[in-house]
This record gives C-alpha cells, structure tokens and sequence, in this order.
C-alpha cells in the first residue's frame, strides 16, 4: 500500500472509498520533520509531605497536533498559485477538516479530525517555477479514527438464559483507547425505564455476566403473621416464585427470608441492584434489604423502601450495592490472595395500609463498578410519554440519546438520560448489560416485561488509534 | 481515566447532554440542604434558551448512574475574551432553592394576645380590651369584657374579639382554645363561647359554650377540626353573651380569656389535610412543620415517599404574620433541633425531588486519612459557659433567661482555668417566645461551644474509594454524603462530644458539615466540624466564584 496524506471529506463506510479534498502527495514531498505523534496526557496529582509520591486524581489526553513537512512543491506559479489557496481555505475553516493517513505497507488508514489552523510558507527561489516549503502545524482531536465497526445481536430477557442472558459480550475490540459506542434497541411498547450498562474488565477473564438470585435459593423465615408458598409460574424467571401472605399483626422486625452462602465468588464491587416482584394491586408493603457475611447480616442494612403492588412482575432500581458488602477492596497492584466471597442477605418485609400478596421472584445485579474492572458506564433513560413503540438510540459518539418512534418522527416524544453513555476498551472483554424495562419505587405499574422478550441491538463505535494501526488492530 | 461525572441540561424544550462542553466543574454538597450550589463554565455556547430561568442541571456518576449533584441554574454570567464566548454557569440545589423561593406570612402555633382584637363595637354598656383582670397574677394580659357598672344588660347583648391570624397567612385553623376565667358566676344566662368562622364572619361553627362560673381560672380546652367541626375556618372568635334575662351590671361583671391557643390545621406527607387528636398538642413538632411547609410551598420535593423525622422538641411558639421563608424557617427549628438534618437529593423519575428529614448520628460513617492534604486555619469560634437569651413574652414584655440559671454551664477549658466566665447574649428567633424556649436555645448553644471543634479541611483524591459502613461500598469521594461522622486517621483530637477522651490512637472523629469536589484538582474537600453552610453562605460562594 502506498502512503496516503489527503483530506477527506469524511469517514466513509466500510467498502467505500474516501471523497478526496486535497492530496498532499500529488503536490507535494511529504518530507522529514512530519510528526503525527500522540498527545500528552493531562495528570491531575496530589502530593504531601505525608506519604512518598504522588496520587493520580484524573488523567486525560490533550489535543495533538500534526506536522506536516511539505518540500518539492511540484507545478508552475500559477498551478501552485491554486494549490495554496485550496489547501488555505480548507485549513482555514474553523469547524476543522478530516485528516486521512496512511503508511506505506499498511492496509488501514486513519482519520485525523483537525481544527483550524495556520500554514507555514517559506519562499525560497521566487521564479516562474517557485521553490516553496510548507510546514503546516495542524491541531487535531487527541486520538486518530478508524471506519465505523458495527454489529448485532439478539438479548434475550432473562438472566437464567443459556446465551445472552440481558447481556451480550462484544467481539475484540480495535483501537487503543475507550471509544464511546452507539446502541440502539427495539421495543415492542416504550417503557418507564430501560438501562444500558458497558463494563470493561481485563482480557483473557470470563464475560462478566449479571449476578441473579432467584428467591428459590432464599429461605423463606417461619413467622407469626404471615406464611410462605412457593408457586410454580412458567411465566416467570426460574419457573417459580415466593409468596408472602399476611395473615395478621405487624410482622416486620425480624426477616421473613433470608440467605447464606450465596453467589459464591462473585466478582467483588458495586452493582446495580433490582428487585424482580409483583403483589395484589395496590398492597402496600415496607422492604429493606440487609447485606452481610453467614451470620452476620445485620452489619449492613439499608434500602427500605416502600412498595405498592402491582399484578406484573417487574424490576425495581433500589440503586448500587457492594457485593460481598464491605468486603476489602480488590485489585491493588499486587497480587491478591483475599478468601473466597460470599454474600449473606435478609429481606424485611412489613405490610402497611392495604394488605394483600407479595410475590418475590429474584434479585437481579447489574456490575457497575467491580473493584477489578477497568471502566464501566451506566445509563437509564426515562420515557416521558409512554405507550409508544420506540427505538431507543443511545448514541454515546454524537453524545446523545434519541427515542425514534415506529413512524421514524422523533416530534413530541422525550426521553432523559441519568449517568454516562457506554463505551468500549480494547484490549478489555466488554460486555453490555440491559435492563429492558424497570420502574424506581416512586413509580406504579410499568408495561408487562415477559421473560420470553427479547432485545434486537444494533451497536456501531469508530475505533480510536493512538498512533498507527495493523492489519487487524 | 477522565472523572466520571456527566452533565445534563433540562430546559422547557427538552434536555441535553453538556459533558464534553464544559470545563471547571465545581459542586459542593451540604449538611443542611443536600445538593447545596455549583458552578462550570460553558465553552461552547449554546441556544440562549437552554439557559433559561428554571432551567435546571443535573451532574451524574457515569458509573453507576446515580445522580451527584444538581439544582435550578441562576442566571448565567456571559463573557467574550481571550478565552472565547463563555457562560458562567452557577445552579443552587433545589433544596435550598426552594426553600428560599417562597417568602409569606406564616404561622403554627400562636400563643400571643398580638392577633386579637374586637370585631363588635364597644358601647356604653359592655367593652372590650386586652388588659388585665382585678389580682391577675404578674399583670398578665387577657381578652377582657367589661360591664359598666349600673346600667342595664338588655338579652343578646354581646361582644366578639377575632384571632384572624390564619386569615392573613391562608391558612386553615387547626386546633383553638383557651382558659377563661369570671369576675361573677355561677350564671347560667352569662355565656362565654368559643367559634370558629369562615374569613367574611358569614358562616360559623360553635365549638364552646359555657356558663360564668366566678371561680379560679378554668382549664385550657382546645376545640380541633375534624371533632369539634368539619368545614374550612380561617377566624377564632371569643363571644360574650347574656341570655334569657337582662341583667343591672355590677362591678363584679367581667370576663376575660385567658392562655389562648391557635393551631394551624397541617398537611400530611400524602399532601391530605390532618384532622382530630393531633391538634390537642398544645405544641408543632420539627417534622410536622416541615412537612407541612414543604406540602404547602415546594411542590417540587418528593414528600410521599419522604423520609421525615418527627423531632421531640415542643414548639409551642411559631408566628410570622409578618412574613418568613423557608430557610429561616428551618433555621429557627434546626436551632432547637440540633438533632436533626435535612436534605433534597436526586431528581427521581416521577419529577419529584428525595426529601430527608432525619437525626443526626454520632457512629462514624466514612473512613478518611489525610493522606491527601489536612488544612485547618485556626479555629474562629469560641468557648461559652453562660447563655443569655432575649425574648418577648405573649404579653409583649421583654424578658431574659440565664441558662444556666446559676452558675456555669461545665466546660472543661474554662474551668480549668479557676471558672472563667465567657457569656453571650442571644437573641431569641421567633417574634414572641417562651421560657422553655429560651432555656433550649441556650442550651443548645452552649452544647455547641463546649470546646473547640475539631474543624478544618480534609483533602481526598479522586483516585482514592473511601468506606462507607453504612452502605458498605467504597464510595468516590464525591459520593461522600454530608452530615455524617468520619474518622480521619493521622490527626490527633481535641476533646469534645464525638472524640471524649481525646483518644490518643491518632484518630479524630468530626462531623463532615460539606463536601466540595471540583474536576480540574480531582479533589474532594471536606469541611469539617463547623457551622452548617447555609443558602447565605452558598449564594456568597457562588458569587465569589464568579469573579
């Protein structure tokens, strides 16, 4: 392959070819003193007189800017004459241009996105062949792109499924730092509250898959005032469920169902927790969730929230949670020979106001943050009309989230993000995590989110080099 | 590894996403408030609408979703330089927007004579006034009925004086009542009654009626909405009458009424107007105000799923006719109520705001070291072992409590020095008060200037996680929750209520009063152990950022 300096007029798709703008090569030497290295990165350190050495707070990339040496310019005056001024205005322009670059002996080229910027002429012989040299010093975003990378899967809507269980592992990906993707899914009917999580951890582990806890490993707690049943439902996740009858008094002080020994070894660090349950319609109950170590689950407690039943199961967000809870922190720079982890958990349960039946099915938890990983992100978009058949488009590269109606008319229909848009790490497993439909526990009955749903995605990312990239990189 | 935070817009056309557009991000959290003020920098300029006034910012944690921070954007500062077109953006948390927002008369609970006065006319044969009866014990005030001595009380000859204190503040009457006390009784056709009616004197129920009994004053009754009457009523009214016979007045014939009692009628977390038994308290609890206030003036704060604290105190004073807001309000009960916190967090799906109203506890929450940077300037405030607290009495005198009553309060400092005295007068907060109140508000005063207070500033890297034991989790600096106890390893204490013996493990336990994280030092700050910012102190931070 030959080398290839040029402005484009974008990145086109993969097969076709970039419209040129402006060849350097066909005008011009391309000589020493081209520089196209990466940027600095930016450090934010904090240090005392109380420790040795610094502690990194934040660092990110700063802009580059590309050199470009231009020597044996080619043509008479006048030919040169026109050169100058195409290649003026279009460094001129303030909204920046696309910089194509490829190495002799490369297969894939980059694309440099630039910023204004000045030219550098130096007239040597000024004859009716003029000698010039240019040196243009052009101010670019920090890391180069490659062509667009897309593909799609199908997320089936259970976490007990054999493949894609509200997951879906992202083939290698290219490039050589995060690059924000793009992630757009189909819904039958728009709901409350879809959320999309990415987590990146080390390459060469297992895909991190969502942690459920079926309430068919809980153990039901014998009290005064209520009992337990376990109903065989084919309809909900496992094939069964837990229900709680209130019988009389004010049980709640004690847990109704609790669990030892759970999800042995799970991957230590913050996840998104949501309760799968449903209840007569407009039961009350009180919940709270204790989180611990065998015997000890009172150390933690929290999330007490108030829950009004609602006849179809769905997910409540409670919000993040450590698993195991307080457990020390992984992943320091040495190795790690902490013991094996499990989690220990009560549930309380208190009828107030209306009585009636709470069905627990199971815990879903979503990993936002393991101590082990190396970059997560999570989004919850919230529908504002709902009822409307929607694409969901959250479009981390343009920083944007769209709902799409199924007459293709974005108009009155508005969707809010809570938290980051999901990225991917090359070099990492990545892997998305959806929670296609959930309501927070300020909200009542959400749309029906039957186990046997699935979740089309469509996911594209511009891979983003540092420097130069190889065949498959 | 860029900070994590993002940033949305919400503005009436929708909202946007502003992360990669901004720069010097700065957001502090506070004690009392929750998500307190913020600040950044717009870089790219955007549609003049998107800053609308109730525009509103949102900063998020992108890792896990939660939101941060956040509030009602103030208006921006525009400037065009070397830097290029900038706004400098600042957002007050709705918390302490909201509460400054609304400005009004207000009242809960009034004991005073200030609002009475007469709404039938005084004639040659019966008067009205507030004065004092013949050997009324420390000239105490009352509503006082007077007969001219030797004329003749024809039937139905009657006299009203009108509380129309919820009248003017719009509110409802909650609960009313009063002692009464006659110069000339037993007399069945000489009644004394209590009524409640609407704000025109149209439309009235009749709560008491009872006979002159000349005896010693009688105890206090209080009529409540919902058992002694049903309908909206804004006007307390106490009426003389004398039936059936007229009547050659004597000097003998008067009466007052004595000790009166009003109650605003209270909203409920659910937004429902409460009725019966509660109004028998002859006093509001914190939590009942607040949440009252908060039904009635911040619509924007998630109140039925609210997480409120009843209190213990008894306020049995609380009365603005001439007007109060809602910071000031929580000031004068968080004064009494040093037990208690409040915050507005997180914009929650429904729209709504999450409300707290919670105690105070002393079990240490975070684990902090001051690995990063510990600073504390000296501390400003002072000890204090004698308290004087200036007040009104529902009389209209002026009064002093000593607390303590005699001697000094102990403070370890000043009686180490051979019982120093350090005393300071203080103002009581409301209009009129009460001996117990003043006693409190001294007290509470003097439990805050026992010693000198561990303050100053700790510095945490964003890098670092934090352990929080309540949740469990190692929490990013930012998400450190303010009002909670942490123990800072490598300091060594001074003596006061959360570090007693001035442990020599070099640890100290304070109360983190805020959190400030700013993005360009990737640094938390946490004031410690100081007086609560307030939304004076927020607008006066805000403002010094801006310059």
């Amino acid at each position: 392959m030959v080398r290839l300096h040029q402005i484009v007029a974008g990145i086109p798709a993969e097969g076709d070819s970039p419209v040129v703008l402006f060849d350097f090569d066909e005008w011009f030497t391309v000589g020493v003193g081209t520089d196209f290295s990466p940027p600095e990165v930016r450090s934010s350190n904090t240090w005392t007189q109380l420790a040795d050495g610094e502690t990194t707070g934040a660092s990110t990339l700063g802009d580059r800017v590309l050199r470009l040496v231009l020597t044996q310019f080619r043509g008479n005056a006048e030919d040169q004459a026109e050169v100058l001024q195409t290649l003026g205005r279009l460094l001129d322009d303030w909204r920046g241009q696309w910089f194509l670059w490829q190495d002799e002996g490369t297969v894939h080229e980059r694309f440099f996105r630039t910023k204004r910027a000045p030219m550098s002429i130096e007239d040597h012989h000024l004859l009716e062949r003029p000698k010039r040299t240019l040196t243009l010093s052009i101010p670019a975003e920090a890391t180069a792109y490659g062509r667009l990378v897309e593909g799609s899967a199908t997320v089936n809507n259970d976490p007990t499924a054999v493949t894609n269980p509200l997951m879906l592992t992202l083939p290698a990906i290219k490039g050589d730092v995060s690059t924000p993707l793009r992630v757009r899914s189909e819904f039958a009917a728009l709901f409350v509250n879809t959320a999309l999580a990415s987590l990146a951890m080390p390459a060469g582990g297992t895909p991190t898959e969502p942690v459920w806890l079926p309430a068919s490993a809980l153990t039901p707690v014998a009290g005064a005032g209520y009992a337990w049943s376990t109903v065989a439902d084919a309809a909900e996740y496992g094939g069964s469920f837990r229900r709680y009858t209130y019988s009389s008094g004010t049980p709640g002080a004690t847990p109704a169902l609790t669990g030892a020994g759970l999800l042995a070894d799970v991957p230590a660090g913050d996840y998104r927790m949501f309760l799968r349950v449903k209840g007569s319609t407009l039961a009350e109950f009180d919940l709270g969730f204790g989180f611990g170590i065998t015997g000890n689950t009172s150390e933690v407690l929290g999330w007490d929230f108030s829950y009004v039943g609602v006849s179809t199961s769905q997910f409540i967000d409670l919000g993040p949670v450590r698993l195991p809870a307080g457990y020390p922190e992984q992943g320091s720079k040495f190795p790690d020979d902490t013991p094996g982890r499990e989690v220990a958990m009560d549930m309380y349960i208190t009828p107030t106001g209306i009585l009636g039946t709470l069905d627990v099915i199971g815990i879903l938890f979503v990993p936002v943050g393991l101590d082990t990983g190396r970059e997560s992100h999570y989004a919850a978009s919230t529908q504002v009309l709902t009822g409307y058949p929607v694409t969901m488009d959250f479009d981390g590269i343009a920083g944007r989230l769209v709902p799409i109606s199924n007459t293709d008319v974005i108009g009155t229909l508005r969707s809010f993000l809570a938290g980051d848009f999901p990225a991917v790490v090359p070099g990492a497993e990545n892997t998305l995590h959806f929670v296609r439909h959930f309501v927070s526990e300020t909200e009542g009955a959400g749309a029906s989110d039957p186990k046997t749903a699935t979740i089309g995605v469509d996911w594209s990312y511009y891979p983003r080099y540092l420097y130069i990239r190889s065949a498959t990189g | 590894m860029r900070n994590p935070h993002t940033v949305r817009l919400d503005g009436p056309d929708g909202s946007l996403m502003i992360t990669h557009r901004i720069s010097d991000l700065d957001f502090t959290n506070i004690e009392n408030g929750g998500f307190g003020s913020g600040s950044f920098t717009l870089q790219k300029p955007i549609a003049r609408q998107q800053l609308d006034t109730y525009a509103e910012v949102l900063i998020f944690d992108g890792r896990n979703g939660n939101q941060v921070s956040g509030g009602r954007i103030l208006t921006p500062g525009r400037s065009s330089d070397d830097q290029g077109q900038v706004a400098n953006v600042s957002f007050l948390g709705e918390g302490p927007a909201a509460m400054g927002a609304v400005e009004r008369p207000w009242f809960y609970i009034d004991q005073t004579l200030d609002m009475w006065a007469l709404s039938t006319r005084s004639t040659q044969r019966v008067t009205g006034d507030i004065g004092v009866y013949p050997s009324a014990p420390n000239d105490i005030q009352s509503l006082l009925f007077n007969t001219r001595e030797g004329v003749t009380i024809d039937v139905g000859t009657n006299l009203i004086m009108t509380n129309r204190l919820a009248t003017l503040t719009g509110q409802n009457i909650g609960g009313f009542g009063s002692r009464h006390k006659e110069g000339f009784g037993p007399n069945a056709n000489w009644r004394v009654r209590h009524r409640v009616y609407t704000a025109g004197m149209g439309t009235f129920d009749q709560v008491g009626d009872e006979q002159w009994d000349g005896g010693a004053m009688s105890g206090r009754t209080v009529y409540r909405v919902g058992t002694d009457w049903t309908n909206p009523r804004t006007v307390a009214a106490v009426m003389w009458i004398r039936n059936n016979t007229t009547i050659v007045a004597t000097e003998g014939q008067w009466a007052v009424v004595n000790d009166p009692i009003i109650r605003a009628q209270l909203y409920d977390a659910a937004g429902n107007l409460r009725t019966g038994s509660t109004y028998a308290n002859e006093y509001v609890l914190a939590g009942e105000a607040f949440t009252d206030w908060c039904v009635q003036n911040c619509p924007t704060f998630d109140m039925a799923h609210a997480n409120i604290t009843p209190g213990t105190y008894h306020f049995d004073q609380l009365s603005w006719p001439d007007g109060i807001d809602g910071m000031k309000l929580l000031e004068e009960l968080l004064e009494m109520e040093k037990s208690l916190m409040w915050g507005v967090f997180e914009k929650r799906p429904n729209g709504k705001y999450r409300t707290a109203l919670v105690e105070r506890t002393t079990e240490v929450r975070y684990e902090l070291s001051v690995e990063d940077g510990y600073d504390e300037s000296g501390p400003a405030d002072e000890l204090c072992n004698v308290v004087y607290v200036t007040w009104t009495s529902p009389g209209g005198k002026p009064q002093v409590t000593r607390v303590p009553t005699s001697g000094v309060a102990p403070v370890p400092a000043l009686d180490a020095r051979g019982g120093a005295v350090q005393s300071k007068v203080l103002a009581l907060g409301t209009e009129v008060g009460s001996t117990a109140q003043a006693t409190q508000r001294g007290q509470e005063y003097l439990d805050g200037h026992v010693a000198v207070p561990n303050g100053g500033t700790v510095t945490i890297n964003g890098n670092r996680r934090i352990f929080d034991h309540y949740t469990g989790r190692r929490v990013a600096p930012w998400e450190i929750e303010p009002g909670y106890v942490g123990r800072i390893a490598g300091l060594s204490p001074r003596p006061d209520t959360l570090n007693p013996d001035g442990s020599p493990d070099g640890s100290t336990r304070a109360r983190i009063v805020s959190m400030n994280w700013n993005d360009v030092r990737s640094t938390a700050q946490l004031q410690l152990d100081a007086y609560p910012v307030d939304q004076y102190h927020l607008i006066a931070d805000l403002i010094k950022k801006r310059r």
